[in-house]
């Protein structure tokens, strides 16, 4: 029997490798979490059974279900029937929950939501016009949520146009439990029982959180812990907030006490971010520079003509086509130079100071938080030669190795990063030797690793 | 025929009571999805399953024991050659039985799902395992009655016999040939059974096996539930032993001696494939583990596990999520097709 003779459907995949997809991933994990007792409806899981799904059971199994997740990936905008899925879940006033793929960006919604309103021209109906709203709708939730998240103090709730919309949760293969977690509270907002917190890390707020079991039996552990930190004041204010923001809901979701002090006491753990230069903001030197990179670009170069300082957004930034900007770089423009306003960790030349100091204390002082930044996809290759010339091939090497220390640009997720961290003084203190996670891993690969490849490294 | 009746009576007393500590843990495990007229239909149909799997493994360590005890006495009755034979044949049948309607049973729930989704429903396979079930049941009547129909014309055997012996006669050893008439009935033997009779007794023998594994491979292909492999092996063993038992003519095969053994290992053996391990596979999977989430509130730190059954309760939903994206491969963009 044929059912696609109205419709249009995604016909029998059973002989087709489908590729395990992020989705997969996600389904998988999500059953893992639920069991059978969570109902999940996945097209290929559908087709595996019947065969065939057309669009008329699409529509009908959105409006059967609790909430819809769309897993927002570059293009799921251009797909017809992600189109109908979206559409009638708007219409049918399903919530929806957004899980973004990290190559959906501002410009890639406005494209993809242009070519929807090009192919449909004019002559628009009804469901296109409905379909054109839920898409907008979705790209204004998107980006009230980056916003929210790079702007790390906006309220939870001015998210989306409607109260109940969830937050937008990002989808990173070293973070995702969190987006597990995210999911699974929205779920439970949708269905009112369970009223948590907004936030998708579970945030500051005194609201029931969730934990997976051995989070809960960690938080059990170190109930009532105390941590100090230490976080330079040489660092831009925007990530001196970051981090304590970061830090001061890690404390709250593992229920431990976190003092952080921007004067370093013999207790306390340093708290190391390395983050690149930014090119978002540009100031006009008094000097010519007589060392560092100068770059050579003549569209940037007009660009900072007839001005002190100059600010770009990240998509401007961005279409200079320059992809990593050294602390030390700088640029002529006309008869003036320009520098970075803000000129990274290994610019500035107390933090590198106070590396080389940190990574030289002895064994028994609190192991510093090495924390490596990955926001606006810096180019680690380039950050990492950057580091090598400020602070020597063997330190560069030690502060580089430990790549999972990363600290993504979504708030949400360095809240997760932060927990790593403080997780890892609990293992410390039930150390005898009293060495870190990190400093463990770093000595742990010296002695494995060929001699070659951690060359100076103590 | 008395001491079977006797020996079975005790048995769906005790069967039934084991099932429903089965089914109440099952039960539990169910939480609010009981009450349902469809649950209340898999609840009766699990109940059978799990009943018929019992009976046949108390068939197989208590019936088929108590049987043969007799064989020691060298008198053997038609009515307890009957029973032994009902006995054997019936403990791996009940077995095969109970496993098969639980296969189809949990296609029916499969199916139940679907159509509570309205996607295409699919009767026939569903029908054919219903039907694998009753022929399943059907081979040991037909087997019974056909054990039945041959012993009744053709008694017990008499056993004679002469041993030669060396004894010592007026200080001397001598060989006699010691001939002494002794009056021991003993069951047939399988190739004391003519060609007919043996195609009536091994043949819905034989098909029950079959029928039992392809059964079950189709309920492994499906990816059904738990329990998969030790079920299969489970029915290779019933499967091996009857093959061995057919082949093995000489009449010791039937005695007491080598069917209790036998009787015992293979219920033991069902009895931890089928219910053992099943529940501990349950166990197992309701202790929480790294994927379990709890919700944890500020005045209850012990936390509360994430309960999604309770959220379809009481609700026209049929999921909990509808996962909408675009698929990474090109099939996606062909969403229009013609019809076939």
């Amino acid at each position: 029997m044929n059912h696609c003779d109205s419709t249009p459907c995604r016909l029998t995949p059973r002989r087709l490798p489908l590729e395990t997809t992020q989705v997969h991933t996600l389904y998988e994990k999500l059953k893992h979490i639920g069991g059978k007792d969570l109902e999940i409806w996945l097209d290929t899981v559908e087709l595996k059974k019947s065969g065939q799904v057309d669009s008329e059971s699409l529509k009908r199994n959105v409006k059967q279900s609790l909430a819809v997740l769309v897993f927002l990936s570059e293009e799921y905008l251009t797909a017809e029937f992600c189109q109908t899925e979206l559409r009638t879940a708007e219409e049918a006033g399903i919530p929806i929950i957004i899980v973004c793929d990290g190559g959906v960006t501002e410009v890639t919604l406005k494209k993809e939501i242009q070519e929807f309103k090009t192919a449909k021209g004019e002559c628009m109906q009804a469901e296109d016009k409905a379909t054109l709203r839920a898409m907008e709708k979705l790209k204004r939730r998107v980006l009230a949520q980056r916003d929210i998240e790079q702007k790390y103090d906006a309220p939870a709730g001015a998210v989306g146009d409607a109260g109940n919309d969830g937050p937008v949760l990002w989808w990173s293969r070293e973070f995702v439990r969190v987006a597990l977690k995210g999911v699974v509270q929205q779920l439970l907002m949708c269905h009112r029982l369970q009223k948590v917190s907004t936030r998708s890390s579970g945030g500051v707020s005194d609201g029931p959180r969730l934990l997976f079991h051995d989070e809960l039996l960690l938080r059990r552990k170190s109930q009532g812990k105390q941590v100090s930190l230490f976080v330079s004041p040489d660092y831009p204010p925007e990530r001196q907030h970051e981090l304590k923001r970061a830090f001061q809901e890690a404390e709250a979701n593992l229920g431990i006490t976190v003092s952080i002090s921007s004067t370093r006491g013999a207790a306390d753990h340093s708290v190391l971010l390395l983050y690149p230069a930014s090119g978002l903001k540009w100031l006009l030197l008094g000097h010519t520079p007589k060392d560092g990179k100068e770059l050579v670009n003549a569209a940037f170069s007009e660009a900072l003509k007839d001005g002190r300082s100059r600010t770009f957004t990240e998509d401007e930034w961005k279409a200079f086509g320059m992809h990593y900007l050294h602390g030390n770089s700088f640029i002529k423009s006309g008869d003036s130079y320009f520098g970075p306003a803000d000129r990274g960790f290994f610019g500035t030349s107390q933090l590198v100071t106070l590396t080389n100091q940190t990574l030289g204390l002895a064994q028994h002082t609190p192991a510093p938080f090495l924390l490596y930044s990955t926001d606006m996809s810096a180019d680690m290759s380039e950050h990492r030669l950057e580091g090598a010339n400020m602070l020597g091939e063997a330190q560069a090497t030690r502060v580089f190795t430990p790549m999972w220390s990363a600290w993504p640009e979504v708030s949400s997720l360095q809240t997760v990063a932060a927990e790593e961290k403080l997780r890892a003084t609990h293992q410390t203190s039930a150390d005898k030797s009293g060495t870190s996670g990190t400093i463990k891993h770093l000595r742990e690969r010296v002695l494995v690793a060929p001699a070659g490849d951690l060359d100076g490294v103590s | 025929m008395v001491p079977f009746l006797f020996a079975v009576a005790p048995l769906p007393a005790l069967l039934i009571i084991i099932a429903l500590v089965a089914m109440a843990y099952k039960n539990k495990d169910r939480e609010g999805k009981m009450g349902t007229d469809t649950s209340v239909v898999s609840l009766g149909l699990n109940l059978l399953a799990y009943l018929l799997v019992g009976l046949g493994i108390a068939s197989h360590t208590v019936a088929v024991p108590f049987v043969h005890v007799s064989d020691e006495s060298g008198e053997v009755s038609e009515d307890e050659c009957i029973a032994r034979w009902i006995a054997v044949v019936a403990s791996s049948a009940l077995v095969f039985f109970g496993i098969t309607l639980r296969v189809g049973e949990e296609m029916a729930a499969e199916e139940r799902a679907i159509v509570q989704r309205a996607i295409i429903q699919r009767p026939r396979r569903r029908l054919a395992y219903v039907a694998a079930a009753f022929l399943n049941f059907l081979a040991v009547i037909v087997s019974s009655v056909a054990v039945l129909i041959f012993t009744e014309n053709s008694p017990a055997m008499v056993v004679n016999g002469s041993e030669t012996e060396v004894v010592m006669v007026d200080d001397y050893f001598q060989e006699l040939d010691l001939r002494v008439t002794l009056r021991v009935t003993r069951c047939r033997s399988t190739a004391e059974l003519t060609s007919e009779q043996s195609w009536g007794v091994y043949a819905p023998w034989v098909l029950m096996h079959l029928l039992g594994l392809v059964v079950h491979c189709e309920r492994m292909r499906r990816g059904l539930r738990i329990s998969r492999y030790p079920t299969l092996f489970t029915l290779l063993l019933h499967s091996v032993v009857a093959i061995v038992m057919m082949k093995e003519t000489k009449p010791d095969a039937q005695m007491f001696i080598v069917r209790t053994p036998i009787g015992i290992a293979l219920g033991w053996f069902t009895l931890l494939s089928e219910v053992v391990w099943p529940r501990y596979q349950r166990y197992v999977r309701r202790q929480p583990n790294n994927d379990t989430l709890f919700v944890v509130r500020k005045d209850d730190p012990g936390g509360e596990e994430v309960s999604f059954a309770s959220l379809l309760n009481g609700s026209e939903k049929a999921h909990h999520l509808f996962i909408s994206y675009k698929w990474k491969t090109s099939y996606d963009k062909v969403h229009s097709l013609e019809p076939l």
